[in-house]
């Protein structure tokens, strides 16, 4: 397949119109979009239960969406949770943006979706993927981080009234509509 | 009344243009009485009488005289009324009785000059004019049904044939009149004038009296001589048969004479005029296309097969023998008719009718490129007329455009195998690059096949065993379902040469250089050569698919056991060249994998203790090393071996893992080959065969030392728990041994050792079942469910993970269209099914409940 055009078609307008502005094509814009499709084809072929993600319905295949479900034993289950992930051109050298898209009342993640990871900041590294950090994020629904939490009544609650924090839970969380 | 009114107005004033154009006020011959003899006075005084009458000065006189001369000249020249045939008025008075001709002569002094001789004559009349009318009248009256007659004629020959005569008569007796009038002038220019414009008066009515059968006569007839004529001129014409030739010669001149005697006559008689320059151009026009769809429709012989007779050099082949054919034939015929009619026919009319005619030899062979292309290269002469003669852009678009017509009909059917497809395409190339060396012509026509040839699946595939085969592979068995042609190509040294590395830059010392053509798009790179191997592959779609391809087929052969690879790695570095050594990286390793097994395992070979079976006979044991990663995945269908082999791989492994301390073997058992050694009762076998067919094989012999009577039986559930194998490969294996009749199947599923051929014969005798034909087809396996490949239901795994990911992430419901476009995008290797498929495959998800479909759009059901 080609890929010079397929990046045409695929790469965020804004990224190749700054590639335009350079006079050049970055380097690697190409293997981003291959790894991209390396790991989609991974999600496909060996999916990880309770999660699952997929680039975005324009074809761009910088920004995927993906979904969690909620695990079982945990104030989260029977939840489903919508998340957006945003690659950067050097994708897998700079970790993705990731944010939940669905409301969520947990101790990591503040009220806009923010998510607080430790391997979304500094301890990434280009061996992780889609598919790790979803599974992470799928177990930090059951095991937050109250060290450093965005949200502090949380955190809170997490530890002192666990009836209190899934009411709370299930009063933040709505299932979005989408398009 | 108003009307009438109006309508007798009407008709005065149409009375009145009539008039205006037309003398109606001109006496009407005087009566004849019946029974006069020509020339004799009738009724009054004889005209010798009148002759000797005194002259009186008399104005009554006058008068009369003048009117009785008048009746002597008119009763004289009068034409006969009736004819019954077209010699009735052909036969001209004779100039009977000198007396008679003196008394007219006198009369028509008087007629002529009334003013001198009968000065008082009140009433006079120009005896010219009433000639001329009364000409005019006889022919409307008498001629003209005489030439209708004519035309009723079955033959067109008679029909123009009897029309010239009773023109030509009709002529005759009308100048004859004219020209005893003109007795009587003294001077000699304005007789000249008075008969030239009676003839043109003359012409101007029998010029307007063609009828529809009379011309379709001439056509006729002008068609069949001028046919006659310049068929001199045909290809076949310049024979070395000299008697032919002469007479076709002397039948060509003949014709020439006949038409131009026609064409005298026709002059003489005044049917020269423009109607007949019309029909004349009419049917020289056909003749040219005639004679062109004659002589060179699917004529494509090559430009030395013809003499040096061409006239101008820049043309070859076809279009000198037309040129040539236009300047002898069509231009000289032209011009002798022409100078027939009293015109001339100038230079540059005749480049003209050459550049006519080489145009419609150009649109002939425009229409016929297709088949020009499919009987490539005999018709190189084809492509070089057509190459002299498509100059223009609009030509070129014409022959684009004529070709995309002709591909679509002709070659973009279903019913074509893609192998017939890529051969014409080849054909096209080469063709096409003879035409147009800037490859223009080729891309615009070359779309739609490109187009047509990505639906086709196998078309990868054809291309390239094509190049992997055998150039010496020329008969025809062999080459058929092969493009061998492709691997001659490849083989072949000059076209090697020619092909170097194409650069950007402009080659300053290139003295071939031509700017590009003004109909090139845009992107357009001047190919350097033809390039038929390039061309074809580009056209295939995308590399990668191509590469895949390329890696699983050359996987295959290398796995064959086949004994060189030279094909291969030439085919490897050409295509390196094309698409970069890195597309092909992993093709290189496969090469180097088996250059390096035969090496390692030589050096393996030497260290390793040699295995003998139980007869003692030693066992030789080679592999195959493949690196994992860069090979096609290659299925893995493990069963177990015999102890002697699986002895021979461990040892084996264990000096591999010694030589190559980092790596480890993994066996892929299904893959081998086998030589197998048969001793059965009547006969000895020895059979190259799969692995895995030894393998079951060798399980009817292990236990004969358990002390079993007669000959091996096994069941296949035996066999199958035994040597752990997959139930299609154990019965692939035992329907090849019942085909060479080493076992045989007696029902129940249970397969008995042959020892004895005839024990075979008396079976198949009772069961009716010849055991070869039970290779085909094979009866369903009893254990697995078949109908799809585990491949097959691999992929349709993985497209429905692709599916639910799209529904639960990109967007809930989708129509069918966008999540064709999103697998075929997102797929790496792109998906191979159509929109149908995937339509059915999504049905049946449907079906299943997995599926909803809402508004034309999918989704998955909500939980």
């Amino acid at each position: 397949m080609d890929y010079s055009t397929q990046d045409n078609q695929n790469a965020a307008p804004g990224a190749l119109d700054a590639a335009k502005l350079n006079g050049a094509r970055k380097p690697d814009s190409q293997s981003v979009t291959k790894r991209l499709q390396t790991e989609l084809m991974q999600l496909m072929t060996s999916p990880a239960p309770g999660v699952s993600a997929f680039p975005s319905a324009d074809g761009n295949l910088l920004s995927w969406t993906a979904t969690i479900e909620g695990p079982d034993d945990t104030p989260y289950t029977g939840l489903t949770m919508k998340l957006s992930f945003a690659f950067p051109s050097n994708y897998p050298y700079a970790p993705p943006t990731v944010l939940f898209k669905t409301p969520i009342y947990h101790p990591n993640v503040d009220f806009s979706g923010r998510i607080c990871l430790d391997i979304l900041k500094d301890k990434w590294t280009a061996a992780y993927n889609v598919q790790t950090v979803l599974l992470s994020l799928q177990s930090l629904l059951g095991e937050p981080n109250n060290a450093s939490p965005l949200n502090g009544e949380a955190a809170e609650l997490w530890d002192s009234d666990p009836e209190e924090f899934k009411k709370k839970v299930l009063g933040r969380h709505r299932d979005i509509e989408e398009e | 009344m108003v009307m009438t009114v109006t309508n007798s107005k009407v008709h005065a004033r149409r009375q009145k243009v009539f008039r205006s154009v037309f003398e109606t006020r001109i006496s009407q011959p005087t009566p004849l009485l019946p029974a006069t003899e020509p020339g004799q006075p009738f009724g009054g005084p004889s005209a010798a009488f009148l002759a000797n009458t005194p002259r009186l000065t008399h104005p009554a006189n006058d008068q009369v005289r003048w009117d009785r001369a008048w009746h002597v000249v008119t009763s004289r020249i009068q034409l006969p009324s009736s004819v019954a045939a077209e010699d009735s008025f052909g036969t001209l008075a004779p100039d009977s009785s000198q007396d008679v001709d003196d008394a007219f002569r006198s009369s028509l002094l008087l007629v002529l000059n009334p003013a001198s001789a009968l000065p008082n004559a009140s009433h006079t009349e120009d005896i010219l004019s009433w000639h001329s009318q009364q000409v005019r009248q006889h022919f409307v009256n008498h001629v003209l049904p005489l030439l209708a007659a004519c035309t009723s004629q079955g033959d067109h020959t008679q029909v123009l044939l009897t029309s010239i005569r009773t023109l030509e008569a009709a002529n005759r007796q009308y100048l004859y009149g004219l020209s005893l009038i003109l007795r009587a002038f003294r001077d000699e220019d304005a007789a000249n004038a008075a008969v030239v414009k009676f003839r043109r008066d003359l012409h101007a009515v029998i010029g307007n009296s063609w009828t529809q059968g009379l011309l379709d006569a001439l056509r006729d007839v002008l068609n069949r001589l001028a046919t006659d004529v310049l068929r001199a001129g045909d290809m076949q014409a310049s024979s070395p048969e000299p008697d032919r030739e002469e007479e076709e010669d002397s039948q060509a001149s003949d014709s020439r004479g006949e038409l131009l005697r026609i064409l005298e006559s026709l002059s003489k008689v005044g049917l020269a005029g423009e109607k007949f320059q019309t029909l004349f151009a009419e049917v020289m026009n056909s003749c040219m296309d005639a004679f062109i769809q004659r002589n060179y429709a699917g004529v494509w012989t090559s430009s030395d097969d013809f003499g040096a007779s061409t006239v101008s050099t820049v043309f070859s082949g076809c279009m000198a023998h037309l040129g040539d054919w236009v300047e002898n034939h069509y231009a000289r015929l032209t011009v002798e008719v022409f100078s027939r009619m009293g015109s001339k026919i100038e230079w540059s009319d005749v480049e003209m009718w050459k550049n006519v005619a080489i145009a419609r030899l150009s649109t002939l062979r425009i229409h016929e490129l297709f088949d020009i292309v499919l009987s490539w290269p005999e018709s190189k002469g084809g492509v070089e007329d057509l190459r002299s003669a498509v100059t223009t852009p609009q030509r070129r678009l014409q022959l684009t455009d004529t070709f995309s017509a002709a591909l679509q009909k002709r070659l973009l059917q279903p019913g074509r195998s893609t192998l017939y497809i890529l051969q014409t395409y080849i054909s096209m190339i080469r063709t096409f690059h003879a035409l147009d060396h800037s490859k223009v012509l080729l891309d615009r026509v070359v779309h739609a096949l490109q187009l047509y040839l990505c639906q086709r699946d196998d078309a990868i595939r054809i291309v390239v065993t094509g190049l992997l085969s055998h150039p010496k592979e020329t008969t025809p068995e062999d080459s058929r379902g092969k493009l061998v042609e492709l691997a001659a190509i490849l083989n072949d040294a000059s076209l090697q040469q020619r092909r170097h590395v194409d650069d950007d830059d402009l080659d300053w010392n290139d003295m071939l250089w031509l700017p590009d053509p003004v109909d090139a798009g845009v992107n357009y790179k001047r190919p350097k050569n033809e390039d038929v191997i390039g061309t074809l592959i580009s056209a295939l779609g995308s590399h990668d698919i191509f590469i895949k391809e390329f890696q699983s087929i050359i996987a295959t052969r290398l796995l064959s056991g086949q004994p060189g690879i030279q094909q291969e790695v030439k085919v490897l570095g050409l295509l390196k060249r094309r698409f970069g050594e890195s597309a092909l990286q992993n093709c290189d390793v496969m090469l180097r994998d088996i250059q390096d097994s035969k090496r390692v395992d030589a050096a393996i070979g030497k260290s390793m203790e040699s295995q003998q079976d139980q007869d003692g006979n030693i066992i030789s044991f080679h592999s195959k090393i493949l690196s994992r990663l860069f090979w096609p995945s290659l299925p893995k269908e493990p069963f177990t071996v015999p102890e002697t082999v699986a002895e021979m791989q461990r040892q084996y492994e264990a000096s591999f893992e010694h030589l190559k301390s980092s790596r480890k073997l993994n066996w892929l058992d299904n893959l081998g080959l086998a030589t197998v050694h048969l001793e059965l009762e009547d006969r000895t076998l020895t059979i190259e065969c799969k692995t895995y067919e030894a393998t079951v094989i060798y399980a009817f012999g292990q236990d004969e030392a358990a002390g079993e009577q007669g000959p091996a039986k096994r069941t296949f559930n035996d066999l199958w728990q035994k040597l752990m194998i997959d139930e299609d490969l154990l019965e692939e294996a035992l329907a090849f041994w019942v085909s060479q009749r080493v076992i045989r199947d007696v029902g129940e599923q249970t397969y008995v050792v042959l020892e004895k051929l005839e024990d075979d014969v008396e079976n198949a005798g009772a069961d009716a079942a010849p055991a070869t034909g039970e290779m085909e087809g094979g009866p369903p396996s009893p254990r697995k469910a078949k109908g799809m490949s585990a491949k097959e239901q691999e992929q349709r795994g993985i497209y429905w993970q692709f599916i639910v990911g799209m529904l639960t992430n990109s967007s809930p419901a989708m129509p069918l269209a966008q999540m064709m476009m999103m697998m075929k995008m997102l797929i790496p290797d792109g998906c191979s099914w159509s929109n149908e498929e995937l339509q059915d495959f999504l049905e049946e998800k449907i079906a299943a409940g997995e599926l909803e479909l809402a508004g034309g759009k999918y989704r998955l059901p909500k939980k």
